[in-house]
């Protein structure tokens, strides 16, 4: 593979006569990688999939829906301006909140964050593009589409109105029977499908796709923020999912999950959902604080104090976050003990935040400030952020939350802690990266005029909410009446409101005026050292460097000339197609030669035909939705048929000596991590519908089998586990088979998967035939509800393992398949044990504990 | 790496719903050697844990003296990330079973 690599781990800057590639380069070179690399024109320019076009869609997207988020609150603020207002009627009132809350957490600040991660990770880590851009296409059209549509269930008054938590059973079919809480139970749907395809693509990223040499110790505390984010999602992600499909089954179908009556919990919700939700906060702000670590060395020109500690932070954070949840739930009465756990785990992640802040105060008082915009968003969030820290240590004393809970004190918490911690410095972050992006930088004038109005903006309208809420006035009431005296308080918030909408304005002004992406870039007016700042082009860098420190532009003099001479790593495009350098995780050693697709619609229709499925199912029109599904799972087809092109070219020099293949299988190749990932995604959902049965059992386990008659017969799981463990030994002696196919297919391969997929599918209508033999069904009790849940959670992998044992058959039929060509097939192994795993212990739960009690 | 943070995570997670089923199950009067069974097991499960992260700490200070003369810059970084993250675990582990020795398990 590699055959020369001593370059890439040195600690000094590379001298002239170590440069990987000579100069001058042949003519033709530079003009065939901007070919390759050139966006399609016209409507196809939609095809687009490379991340400089996606990111800047994406943010562009994100702000839409910041906008019309914050026009929702300038309604409600105009409601509340003055006591007894009849300008907005209740129900309206109750749509607005909960889309505000759903749009600012949901569309604008995950998608804002991940979009961001999605634009400069690549610059960061002078990588050509993230390892999947039609993923990244595919999670943006979903969320841009999808979203759109949700947002237009306000002109129908179908909006949801329960809240952004949605907490049943309100919004269980009793008291919410309209489809109002379908539009967020599935609307939230694909926005968690996206939200997950894009953590996917931020993992694989940063551990796999850096410039040589950028080892961990090297690597952006930004990229290291991006990482623990999109670990976050996989592990957060699947709590609110297994929520949804519970309430929604709930709903539909009358299981009984959340209603106390037949044995279900309310609770349950919150616990899935806040072990989500708070999470979500911390999933918000890191990316925002590593933008920030990013921005401070650049504004203060020195480096960031405490590098080491930053991460340290970052990566604890990460962790406690998980362990917060139930600071939500201080009110439900719980029992004591439990709510101190989390009151002490709530104290203790003030820590890694307080770490970071000194780190970024070090730095500021460590340096000399540049006193231009971005430096004004950095150091108002400082201000903002504290505040809404040190309110949040308030809120976490249990004692002081009873009396806090849900009145406007929380709310200015959070707005304080949201606004401070993701919103100043994603606008630093617009005012410190536009050069990157733009012709033109955006404008000085524009930009202090935009913060100062959005700094006194916030703290008008909720420092004053800290009082109203210590007065006593509730959340998310339309009203009140003047006697109570929030009156003058509320109209200094109203005010305050508006006054923030001024300096958005201020800022759509002055990116009407100067943002001019897609053209040639505006260079680096902040003398920044980070990769991000070189000469780019859609290609992003002419050459990919050897990184030798973490601010390459100010340790490694001539840097950027030399990059755009073409001096350094795979100067050209020696495919003739798209690629990137793929490199090891740790030390960041080149392995192989990435070939990446171009333009393309498959994801584009996919995610139309994805968001056109979940929004058939809202409005109950199945029949045009599981058209849309299908349609959806097709393109999804059509789109990877090409993804695994085999060992079809030459190994490539990149230059220095290194030699790279073009095409590898197993735990080094890219597609490898990506299922992997998605495995966690699986197995973390899994485990919440597994903590959901114990849940049920623990509050109500009168309505558990107390007896063998309410159990099926063993033999039942037994022939379950029997048909599982044959069809992951049928594909684990198909893989056997495929070792000995050289260059070409097996029909034995292809035999022997259509046997296993008949295996997989079995065990899941044993499972539901056992329960119907002791006339168990599943609206009847929790314990009922749970256990069908496992099951047809069960035969939702094995439809999946069906669907990819179809394709990897029809790949090897069509001849795509073969002992050295077999990421397809390793894939679809992969996906096939997991599931058979997760079915033998969901049957060991469901058939084994029942009787352990007995 | 990042093991003394997965401690403190199975900790954190144990202690929980630990103390959620006894309470559940009114289980709270239990008695063993004289102490309350929640504060008994959960003191006990606090030191075993901050005990194995300890363990974690030492094993990773001692690395760095293991005679290895061809760590790299990576590696140390590594090794600094493991130190720092078991001293953090520790603490929140100490701190998070602090509330068993001072609030009563289900009042």
């Amino acid at each position: 593979m590699a055959s020369d690599q001593s370059a890439i781990t040195t600690q000094r800057p590379i001298k002239r006569s170590e440069f990987p590639s000579s100069v001058p380069r042949p003519d033709g070179e530079l003009e065939e990688l901007v070919r390759i690399w050139s966006p399609p024109r016209g409507l196809r320019l939609i095809s687009a999939v490379n991340n400089s076009y996606i990111g800047v869609w994406y943010i562009g997207a994100s702000m839409l829906f910041f906008v019309l988020a914050g026009i929702l609150a300038l309604m409600m603020r105009a409601q509340l301006a003055v006591p007894e207002n009849r300008l907005v009627g209740h129900a309206l009132y109750n749509q607005l909140f909960t889309m505000h809350g759903t749009l600012m957490m949901f569309l604008f600040a995950v998608p804002a964050v991940e979009a961001m991660g999605v634009y400069l990770l690549p610059n960061l880590q002078a990588a050509r593009d993230l390892p999947f851009p039609r993923l990244s296409a595919y999670a943006f059209w979903a969320y841009f589409v999808g979203g759109l549509a949700f947002f237009c269930s306000l002109f129908f008054g179908l909006a949801p109105d329960g809240g952004w938590f949605m907490y049943p059973p309100l919004t269980s079919y009793t008291f919410s029977s309209g489809i109002n809480a379908d539009f967020w139970l599935l609307g939230i749907g694909f926005i968690e499908i996206s939200a997950i395809a894009g953590a996917i693509e931020i993992i694989v990223g940063v551990l796999k796709t850096r410039a040589p040499g950028q080892s961990l110790d090297k690597l952006p505390v930004y990229s290291w923020a991006m990482l623990v984010f999109a670990l976050m999602i996989v592990f957060a992600f699947p709590a609110i999912i297994v929520a949804t499909v519970l309430l929604e089954l709930e709903r539909a179908f009358q299981w009984p999950f959340f209603l106390a009556d037949k044995g279900g919990d309310p609770l349950l919700w919150q616990h899935l959902f806040w072990f989500f939700g708070h999470p979500e906060v911390y999933i918000i702000f890191l990316p925002a604080a590593g933008m920030v670590s990013m921005i401070v060395p650049a504004m203060a020109q020195t480096p960031l104090v405490a590098y080491r500690l930053v991460v340290l932070a970052i990566i604890g954070t990460g962790f406690l976050s998980f362990g917060l949840w139930v600071h939500h739930m201080f009110t439900t009465g719980l029992p004591a003990l439990s709510v101190s756990f989390f009151s002490a785990a709530s104290m203790a992640v003030s820590i890694p935040s307080g770490i970071q802040v000194f780190a970024w105060i070090a730095t500021l008082a460590s340096g000399t400030l540049q006193w231009k915009t971005p430096s004004y968003f950095i150091l108002g969030f400082l201000f903002i952020f504290t505040m809404g820290g040190l309110t949040g240590v308030m809120v976490a004393m249990a004692p002081f939350d009873w009396q806090a809970h849900d009145t406007y004190f929380v709310v200015a918490h959070f707005h304080y802690v949201l606004i401070g911690g993701m919103v100043f410095p994603l606008f630093a972050a617009f005012y410190y990266w536009a050069p990157t992006i733009s012709s033109r930088p955006l404008s000085e004038r524009l930009g202090k005029t935009s913060f100062w109005l959005m700094f006194t903006g916030v703290n008008v309208t909720f420092f004053t909410m800290h009082l109203t809420g210590l007065m006593g006035m509730p959340r998310r009431t339309y009203t009140y009446i003047a006697d109570m005296g929030w009156g003058p308080l509320n109209m200094v918030s109203t005010i305050g409101a508006f006054v923030i909408a001024a300096g958005v304005l201020a800022f759509l002004i002055d990116l009407a005026k100067n943002f001019r992406p897609f053209g040639a870039d505006a260079g680096n007016p902040w003398n920044a050292g980070t990769l991000e700042w070189l000469p780019t082009g859609n290609y992003q860098t002419r050459s990919i460097p050897i990184v030798t420190s973490r601010e390459p532009l100010w340790d490694q003099p001539n840097l950027a000339a030399d990059v755009r001479e073409g001096r350094y790593y795979l100067p050209g495009a020696p495919t003739r197609s798209r690629e990137t350098i793929v490199t090891s995780p740790i030390e960041a050693r080149p392995q192989y030669l990435l070939r990446m697709p171009g333009p393309s619609w498959p994801p584009v229709l996919a995610a139309l035909f994805t968001a056109a499925f979940f929004f058939g199912l809202t409005l109950k029109i199945y029949l045009p939705a599981f058209a849309c599904g299908t349609l959806a799972i097709s393109c999804v087809m059509w789109w990877i048929w090409d993804t695994d092109p085999g060992p079809d070219a030459t190994p490539v020099d990149i230059g220095g000596g290194i030699v790279l293949p073009v095409y590898v299988t197993g735990p080094v190749s890219h597609s490898w991590w990506a299922m992997v990932i998605l495995l966690l995604v699986a197995a973390t959902a899994f485990v919440c519908l597994l903590f959901s049965y114990f849940f049920l059992w623990t509050v109500n386990p009168q309505v558990w089998p107390a007896n063998k008659a309410g159990l099926p017969h063993l033999g039942w799981p037994a022939a379950s586990a029997a048909s599982y463990l044959l069809s992951s030994g049928l594909v684990f002696a198909s893989g056997k088979l495929l070792a000995r196919s050289p260059g070409r297919g097996s029909a034995a391969v292809t035999l022997t998967i259509f046997v296993a997929i008949l295996l997989v599918a079995l065990p899941v209508a044993i499972e539901v035939l056992g329960h119907q033999s002791v006339r168990v069904w599943p609206t009847s009790t929790s314990y009922a509800a749970i256990v069908y849940t496992l099951a047809a959670w069960q035969g939702l992998f094995a439809a999946v393992v069906i669907l990819m044992g179809l394709y990897t058959s029809a790949r090897s039929v069509a001849g795509l398949l073969s002992a050295e060509r077999r990421v397809t097939f390793d894939n679809m192994q992969l996906f096939w044990h997991y599931s058979v795993a997760q079915g033998l212990v969901s049957l060991a739960i469901v058939h084994l504990f029942p009787r352990s009690l007995w | 790496m990042f093991a003394s943070l997965l401690v403190w995570a199975a900790y954190f997670a144990f202690v929980y719903l630990f103390n959620a089923l006894v309470c559940a199950r009114n289980l709270d009067h239990l008695q063993l050697l004289g102490f309350g069974i929640v504060p008994l097991t959960i003191a006990v499960v606090t030191v075993m844990a901050a005990a194995f992260v300890l363990a974690l700490l030492i094993n990773a200070v001692r690395s760095r003296n293991d005679g290895n003369e061809h760590r790299n810059s990576s590696s140390s970084f590594l090794r600094y990330l493991t130190v720092a993250a078991a001293l953090f675990s520790i603490l929140a582990i100490g701190w998070g079973g602090l509330p068993a020795l001072l609030v009563p398990p289900c009042g």
